[in-house]
C-alpha cells in the first residue's frame, strides 16, 4: 500500500495541474495577444507553405514583427493546426502540455538528487506546490516560451543526473539542452551556464575513463543540433532581444539614474556608466530575491501576472524564509542545495541584464528553487513543530497533530484554489481584457459579415493589428506572402527594416487618414482613439459595430464612410 | 595596510549616507523631528552596551518626540518581555508604554491604515459585483482586507532590500522620498551580518528595534522618513557584517577596496541630487 502513496500524490498534483491549468484554456485570457496570434499564424503558414509570413522556408528565428521570435514553440503549435485548427486553444496548447509534463519530470529529478532523509517528501510536496504555483500556472495557460523551455531544461539536468550512473544516458540529456537553448531566449545564458557548472562539479566523473567517450560524442551531438542556431547567432536578427533590451547598451537610453542637470568635472565618478550599470544590475538582480516583489507585487507587466495575486502565496512567505535559511546552513543536503542555490543564483542573470523589474517570464526557471526552499520549510517547519508540541509540551498526541496539519493543508490548499480562481478567471478577464488584446476575434467576425466590395482600413497606430487578422481569419498564407513584402529573404536576418502597412485581401492594416479616407466608400476600424464619436457624428459616419471590454470601454469601432455625404 | 585602519575609514563612510540623504533632501526643523527618535534609541543603545539597566528608558520617550511612533516603545517592551528576562522593571515601563498610547491615541489614529479609505471602499464594491457568489466575493474583496492589505504592503516594503540600498529601485512605487540608505554595495556587509546575526554581540537590541521599528511604521498610512528610526538595527547590522567579514576572509582587503570604488561615487550623487 505504502509504495502507491507517492503515486497517489504525483496523481493528484497533476490532477490540479491540469484542473488550473486546462480549465478555460482557450477562453481566459479571452482575448489573443499579438504574439500569440502571430505564432499561431507562422505555424499555420509553416504547415501550409512550408515558409513563414514573409515565405521563408522553415526559418531558424521567425522575423515576425522584426523581434525575433524563438522557432521550438512554434514549430510545436504546427502538428496541432490539423488536430485543433487554428484556434486560441491550439496556440496555447503546447505551453500547457509542457508545464503538466515538468511536474513528473521535477518529481523524478528531485528523487534523483535528493538526500534519502527528504527524497520521497521533498519531491512530492516541491511538485505538488508547482501544480498551484501562480507563476507556473499563468505560463502554462497562456502562449509563452519560457515554459516549454523549463520542461527541456529541466529534462536535461535529469538525465544528467542519470547520466553520472549510465553514461550512454548522457546523450539524452545533451539533446535537451540544446532543445532548451533555442526554446527561449533566457535559456542562452541560462542553460549553458548550467551546464558549465554541472560539468566542474562532475568533472572527475564526466572525465572517467567511463564517460569520456560519451563525453566526446554528446560534445559532437550537442554542437550538430545547435548549428543551425550557432549559423546565425551572429546576425543583428538573432542579437535584436539581447542588444535591445540590455541595460548595457546606452545609445537610445541613458543609464537608470543619469543626473542630467550635472555637467561638471566629475562626470566620470557621478554619471560614470561603469557605476551606474553596476548598480542597475545589482538593483534588478536583487528584486528577483525581494519578498516583496515575490509575494505582494509580483510582475509588474500586466500580460505576466494576473491581478490581486503575485507569484507566490503570502502563506508561503514564512516557510520561504525558514527553507532558506535551512538549505544555505545544511550542507548535507548535498547535489539539491548544489542545484537549488545555483538554479537561484543564476536563474535571475538574463532577466537582471534587460531592463524590466523583476520580470517573471525571463526568470521562470526560478520557479523551480523557490519551490524547493519553501516545501524544505514546510518539512522542517513541520517536523520541528512535531518535535515542539509533542515531544516538549505534550499538547496533543501524533495522529491528533497529524490530522491538525491535513487539516490546515486542505483549508490553505483550498483557499489557494479559490483565490486562482479569482485572479485567474475572474478579475483578468475583467480588468486585463485590454492587455490581452481583446477585441480582434469580433473585429474578425465582423468584416467577414461586411460587403465584401468595399475595401476595409484598419488603424495600426497603437498596435499591430495584422497578425490577428490573419490569425482569426484564417487568411490564406500564400496570397498573404504574394501581396506583402518588408525584406529579401536573403536578408531575412539582417535587414532590420518593417513595412507596417500590411495586405490581408481588400483589409489593409495602416493609420487612418481623416483627409483621405473620408473621399472613398470603405470599411474604418479602430479603437477609441481612432475613431471617436464626435468623427462619427461631424463625417456622418455609419456605425457598423461597436466592441466593448468586458468593463464596458469601448475597444473597438467598426464604421462605414459615407463619401456622397461628406462631399 | 593595516585592514582596520580600512574599517574605520569603511564603517562610517556606509553608515553616513541615510543621515546625509535624509539631512539634505528635507529642512532642518523636518530632518529633526525625525532625528530625534533616533537619538533616543542610540541613547538607549549606549546604556544596554553598557550593560546598565534601565536602557528602555530613552525609549519610552519616543512617543513624546514623534506621536506617529508611539506603537514603538509598546512592541519593543512587549517583545522584550516575552523573549527577555521577565523583570517587574519591563512591566511598569509596558504599563507607562501603554498609557502614552492612548495619551497619544488621537493623533497616532489620524496616520495609521485604520482609518478609512473611501476610494478602497468603493473598489471593494466595484469587485464584488463581479463574482458568481457572494460567499467568494466577500472572501477576498471586504473592509477587513483593505487593512491587512495596507499592513502587509507596508511590511514588506520595509523589510525590502531594494528600499535600503537601492532608493526602491527599480519598482519605486511607494510614497517615499525614495532616499539613498546605505551604499549598495553595504548589501554584502549587511546580508552577511544577518545571516550570522546569532553572533552578534548586540543582537537582541538590533533584534527588538527593528521588529518594533516594522511593526510600528506598518501601521502608518505614509511611513516615508519615519523609517529613520531603522537606521541604527541596519547600521548595527553592517558593521557587525563588516568586522566578521574581515576577520574571516582574507580577500575582505579587495572587497573594502571595491566598496570604497562604488560608494564614493554614491556619496557625490547625494550631495549632488539632495542639496538645495
Amino acid at each position: 500500500m505504502k509504495k502507491y502513496i507517492p503515486l497517489f500524490v504525483l496523481g493528484i498534483s497533476i490532477f490540479l495541474a491540469i484542473l488550473t491549468r486546462f480549465y478555460k484554456l482557450g477562453d481566459a485570457p479571452s482575448g489573443l495577444y499579438l504574439d500569440e496570434a502571430a505564432q499561431g499564424y507562422n505555424a499555420y503558414s509553416i504547415l501550409k507553405t512550408g515558409k513563414d509570413e514573409f515565405g521563408k522556408s522553415f526559418p531558424i528565428v521567425f522575423r515576425s514583427f522584426t523581434d525575433f521570435k524563438t522557432p521550438i514553440y512554434i514549430y510545436l503549435i504546427v502538428p496541432l493546426i490539423p488536430i485543433f485548427g487554428l484556434t486560441k486553444f491550439t496556440v496555447r496548447f503546447p505551453s500547457f502540455l509542457f508545464s503538466i509534463f515538468t511536474l513528473p519530470i521535477l518529481y523524478l529529478l528531485l528523487k534523483e538528487i535528493t538526500p534519502k532523509k527528504y527524497a520521497f517528501q521533498l519531491s512530492l510536496l516541491t511538485t505538488f506546490l508547482l501544480s498551484i504555483s501562480p507563476w507556473h500556472i499563468l505560463f502554462g495557460r497562456t502562449n509563452f516560451e519560457c515554459n516549454v523551455a523549463l520542461f527541456f531544461f529541466l529534462t536535461g539536468l535529469y538525465f544528467f543526473y542519470l547520466g553520472l550512473k549510465k553514461p550512454k544516458v548522457l546523450l539524452l540529456s545533451v539533446i535537451f539542452f540544446a532543445i532548451a537553448i533555442p526554446s527561449y531566449h533566457a535559456q542562452r545564458i541560462f542553460t549553458p551556464l548550467m551546464v558549465i557548472l554541472l560539468f566542474f562539479r562532475h568533472r572527475e566523473k564526466l572525465l572517467a575513463k567511463s564517460h569520456k567517450n560519451y563525453l566526446l560524442i554528446c560534445t559532437f551531438v550537442v554542437f550538430i543540433l545547435l548549428l543551425p542556431t550557432l549559423s546565425v547567432a551572429a546576425t543583428p536578427g538573432f542579437l535584436v532581444r539581447a542588444t535591445g533590451l540590455n541595460i548595457f547598451s546606452h545609445t537610445r537610453q541613458l543609464p537608470a539614474g543619469f543626473l542630467d542637470t550635472y555637467s561638471g568635472p566629475l562626470g566620470f565618478f557621478i554619471n560614470g556608466s561603469w557605476f551606474l550599470t553596476v548598480r542597475e544590475f545589482l538593483s534588478l538582480y536583487v528584486s528577483y530575491f525581494s519578498s516583496r516583489n515575490m509575494f505582494i507585487l509580483g510582475d509588474s507587466g500586466l500580460r505576466s501576472s494576473f491581478p490581486d495575486l503575485s507569484t507566490f502565496f503570502l502563506w508561503q512567505f514564512p516557510f520561504y524564509l525558514y527553507g532558506l535559511f535551512k538549505i544555505i546552513k545544511n550542507k548535507d543536503l548535498g547535489e539539491l542545495r548544489f542545484i537549488t542555490i545555483s538554479m537561484l543564483l543564476f536563474s535571475p542573470l538574463p532577466a537582471a541584464v534587460t531592463r524590466d523589474p523583476y520580470s517573471t517570464i525571463r526568470s521562470l526557471q526560478m520557479v523551480i528553487p523557490l519551490l524547493i526552499i519553501i516545501s524544505l520549510g514546510i518539512i522542517e517547519s513541520y517536523q520541528m513543530l512535531k518535535k515542539y508540541i509533542i515531544l516538549r509540551l505534550k499538547l496533543m498526541k501524533m495522529s491528533f497533530y497529524v490530522f491538525t496539519a491535513f487539516f490546515i493543508s486542505v483549508a490553505v490548499v483550498t483557499y489557494s484554489f479559490a483565490r486562482l480562481y479569482s485572479s485567474v478567471i475572474i478579475l483578468n478577464e475583467y480588468y486585463r481584457a485590454e492587455e490581452w488584446n481583446y477585441g480582434f476575434e469580433q473585429i474578425a467576425a465582423t468584416i467577414q459579415k461586411l460587403d465584401q466590395n468595399f475595401p476595409v482600413v484598419v488603424d495600426n497606430s497603437r498596435t499591430e493589428p495584422y497578425s490577428q487578422l490573419l490569425f482569426f481569419m484564417k487568411f490564406d498564407p500564400e496570397t498573404y506572402q504574394k501581396e506583402n513584402f518588408e525584406v529579401s529573404l536573403s536578408e531575412y536576418y539582417t535587414n532590420m527594416g518593417r513595412n507596417k502597412t500590411k495586405r490581408i485581401g481588400r483589409i489593409v492594416t495602416r493609420p487612418i487618414d481623416w483627409e483621405k479616407d473620408l473621399s472613398v466608400e470603405q470599411y474604418l476600424v479602430g479603437d477609441s482613439l481612432s475613431i471617436s464619436y464626435e468623427q462619427i457624428e461631424r463625417h456622418n459616419l455609419n456605425l457598423i459595430n461597436e466592441i466593448k471590454f468586458p468593463d464596458g470601454r469601448v475597444a473597438f469601432l467598426v464604421v462605414k464612410t459615407n463619401p456622397k455625404v461628406v462631399n | 595596510m593595516n585592514i582596520r585602519n580600512f574599517v574605520i575609514f569603511v564603517i562610517p563612510l556606509g553608515i553616513l549616507f541615510w543621515p546625509l540623504s535624509l539631512f539634505l533632501a528635507n529642512t532642518p526643523s523636518d530632518f529633526l523631528s525625525y532625528f530625534l527618535p533616533v537619538i533616543f534609541i542610540l541613547l538607549s543603545f549606549l546604556i544596554y552596551k553598557k550593560q546598565w539597566n534601565f536602557y528602555q528608558i530613552p525609549i519610552l520617550f519616543i512617543p513624546i518626540v514623534e506621536p506617529k511612533l508611539t506603537l514603538f516603545p509598546v512592541v519593543f517592551l512587549l517583545t522584550d518581555l516575552i523573549f527577555g528576562h521577565r523583570e517587574k522593571t519591563k512591566i511598569i515601563f509596558l504599563i507607562i508604554s501603554t498609557i502614552l498610547l492612548f495619551v497619544f491615541w488621537k493623533p497616532l489614529w489620524g496616520q495609521t491604515i485604520f482609518i478609512k479609505d473611501y476610494e478602497a471602499r468603493q473598489e471593494v464594491i466595484r469587485d464584488t459585483q463581479l463574482y458568481p457568489s457572494i460567499f467568494l466575493a466577500r472572501t477576498f474583496h471586504n473592509k477587513a482586507r483593505i487593512i491587512v492589505d495596507k499592513f502587509i504592503f507596508n511590511f514588506f516594503a520595509l523589510t525590502d532590500p531594494n528600499n535600503y540600498f537601492f532608493g526602491f529601485a527599480p519598482r519605486q512605487i511607494v510614497n517615499n522620498q525614495n532616499l539613498v540608505k546605505f551604499p549598495f554595495f553595504a548589501i554584502v556587509f549587511v546580508f552577511y551580518g544577518l545571516f550570522f546575526i546569532r553572533k552578534a554581540e548586540n543582537k537582541k537590541f538590533i533584534t527588538l528595534v527593528f521588529l518594533s521599528s516594522i511593526i510600528s511604521l506598518s501601521i502608518l498610512s505614509i511611513f516615508d522618513r519615519n523609517d529613520f528610526v531603522l537606521w541604527i538595527p541596519m547600521a548595527l547590522l553592517f558593521i557587525h557584517g563588516v568586522n566578521l567579514f574581515t576577520k574571516k576572509y582574507k580577500f575582505s582587503f579587495w572587497i573594502l577596496v571595491l566598496f570604497i570604488i562604488f560608494t564614493i561615487p554614491e556619496l557625490l550623487r547625494i550631495v549632488l541630487q539632495y542639496s538645495r
